[in-house]
């Protein structure tokens, strides 16, 4: 994957890409962008979803920190900040009940001749 | 060694070379080879060199060209390919240290593909780590150093088809075959001055390729022009039962050259007018100047825009969370710690705390993301913009350790970038050579479209390149070569 100077996440520096305020994404009205601007911390996240975001650093730390430095720790905390913020676009987007996800399942198993190295 | 002139050559220049006879498929190969040790390795482009292999695949199809038993366009052609590649035999390292001594008993089926077409391999081109998938900082982020980009060394090639991109540029050889999950191929062709195509999702077969975000991940070719890429793929598309997401035979494979697959003239181009939160001006103007340039071609040229919605966001999150389970086993051993990039030995644990229902939400978004952007091409055969927002960036040093605290301000997301949109949506893109900056740089524009277009795209792409010659223009390699060739 290429990746951008300012993008989050998994995409850290290296490319020359914009930065703009996250404000001007538009998302569709939903229950969760209703959270008054208030309670929006630093992060841009609510409290609620900042709950989140300990609690699965916390998990985090509980399988991996034995591993992990200082350092490291923070760093992991800020990407699930990062995580959490794209995750509250897409919770966001409005989904009906029959809003089927784009995974597949292909019914028919096909038989290739020579499968001995998989 | 054959002249620098004839290792710049396309492949169709070449391949009407070597059924005259005015140079055998072995004279060939040595001159890519030769190339490929002297300058390869002053741009770390590559991890191995194949040259056994390539002799002996050139030296069979000189005997059969002599014997007038003619393979197809790719025979005797030598190509790179991206080191995720399974080739039986040979390393396979996926860039990253951990698989530095990583075998495979058997080819990928691409691989098979080209062997059968007679295709000569030169050598397996360089990659950043594990194609970024858990996550990279810089061009350092590769087992064999950052990748230099022949139009300036201090500059990078992008990523993370990052040796492909150099091969192409610098003449290692005509072809690279790259791979695309979020841009991985359209960058590297943009930022290095080729053209780079990724077809749509499910056209080429990924077996024996490493995998980062299955539903995500393409392979396709980087040449020096369209009409390559295009015998290229005829060869490399098709059904594939072992791969789960591989097309249906008669959507899968690709006809080349096949005019009646093609959209009827004028074509119908979208210019995309928000995709790019921030654009390098000059990088602008050349784009701008590409859509003039087919306007006067005689296409139909409207502004299009990509609706509202959480694409590039969506897309992150795919990558992510399949990512951390194509790689579970690397990120459970703790064996990622032995990743080059600081970010890369700490994402996949992030990554794991995902949840299904988070996947699931993410998947049921891009659907309908999904239906949105194939609303556009009811109107458009093409959407177009610019390649990248910038030009080839400077190489920066890697950090020895993790940045300091940062503040957790949000930082802006381009939720609509044209990698991030047609890559969730499993478009097909090619980026061709546009002009260059102030600096010497090249620049791209790419054309983008509908899911299963792909001869959409080539038709545009092939129209911009009959009407403009920035596709011809090279590198000065001498200043790394070291030799004496010609500056053009």
């Amino acid at each position: 994957m290429n990746l951008h100077k300012h993008a989050f996440s998994r995409r850290q520096l290296a490319k020359g890409a914009a930065v703009a305020a996250l404000t001007a994404i538009a998302q569709p009205p939903s229950a969760s962008t209703s959270v008054s601007a208030s309670t929006l911390d630093e992060s841009g996240l609510t409290s609620v979803q900042m709950q989140e975001v300990e609690a699965r650093f916390k998990e985090t730390l509980r399988c991996y920190g034995d591993r992990l430095s200082e350092d490291q720790r923070n760093r992991i905390r800020r990407v699930l900040v990062d995580n959490q913020r794209m995750l509250t676009a897409i919770r966001d987007f409005p989904l009906d009940n029959g809003d089927t996800p784009a995974t597949t399942l292909k019914l028919r198993i096909e038989n290739p001749s020579s499968t001995e190295h998989k | 060694m054959l002249d620098e002139d004839i290792l710049y050559l396309p492949i169709r220049e070449l391949q009407a070379h070597l059924r005259k006879h005015s140079f055998s498929a072995t004279e060939l190969a040595r001159s890519y080879l030769d190339r490929s040790r002297r300058i390869g390795s002053k741009l770390n482009a590559y991890v191995t060199i194949t040259e056994e292999l390539a002799l002996e695949q050139a030296r069979v199809a000189d005997r059969e060209i002599l014997a007038g038993h003619h393979r197809g366009p790719l025979h005797g052609i030598p190509y790179a390919l991206k080191d995720l590649v399974a080739v039986k035999g040979y390393r396979t390292t996926w860039g990253a240290r951990p698989y530095a001594d990583q075998k495979f008993e058997y080819n990928a089926t691409i691989v098979e593909k080209l062997n059968q077409a007679g295709a000569v391999l030169i050598g397996k081109a360089a990659m950043i780590e594990l194609a970024g998938g858990l996550g990279y900082s810089n061009g350092y982020a590769s087992l064999t150093g950052p990748c230099k980009n022949p139009w300036n060394t201090d500059c990078w090639t992008c990523g993370s088809s990052s040796g492909s991109g150099s091969v192409v540029a610098a003449a290692l050889a005509p072809w690279a075959l790259g791979s695309d999950t979020r841009g991985s191929i359209i960058c590297p062709a943009s930022w290095c001055g080729i053209t780079g195509m990724r077809p749509s999702f499910g056209r080429v077969s990924r077996y024996g390729a490493m995998a980062i975000a299955w539903s995500m991940d393409k392979l396709g070719p980087m040449a020096r022009t369209a009409d390559d890429c295009g015998l290229i793929l005829s060869v490399i598309a098709g059904h594939d039962p072992k791969d789960h997401d591989s097309l249906p035979s008669a959507e899968a494979q690709f006809r080349y050259p096949a005019p009646e697959l093609e959209p009827r003239m004028p074509l119908r181009v979208g210019r995309l007018t928000n995709v790019w939160n921030k654009i390098d001006p000059e990088v602008q103007k050349a784009a701008d100047e590409g859509v003039r340039v087919l306007e006067r071609a005689g296409t139909r040229v409207s502004d299009a825009q990509v609706p509202d919605g959480p694409f590039e966001q969506a897309a992150e999150l795919t990558i992510l969370i399949e990512a951390a389970s194509a790689f579970q086993k690397l990120i459970d051993s703790g064996e990622c710690a032995k990743l080059t990039d600081p970010l890369g030995q700490i994402n996949g644990y992030a990554s794991r705390a995902f949840s299904a229902s988070d996947y699931l939400l993410i998947q049921r978004v891009r659907t309908i993301l999904q239906r949105e952007i194939d609303n556009l091409f009811d109107s458009f055969d093409v959407l177009t913009t610019a390649g990248q927002p910038d030009v080839a960036q400077p190489l920066v040093q890697q950090p020895s350790k993790l940045p300091q605290s940062q503040s957790e301000q949000p930082e802006a997301i381009e939720t609509r970038a044209p990698d991030g949109v047609s890559s969730l949506c499993g478009l097909p893109a090619i980026a061709v050579p546009c002009g260059f900056c102030s600096k010497g740089l090249p620049i791209a524009i790419q054309f983008v479209g509908r899911a299963g277009n792909d001869h959409g795209v080539m038709a545009a792409a092939r129209l911009f390149q009959r009407q403009t010659d920035w596709h011809k223009k090279r590198p000065d390699m001498s200043r790394i070569a070291g030799q004496n060739t010609q500056v053009l």
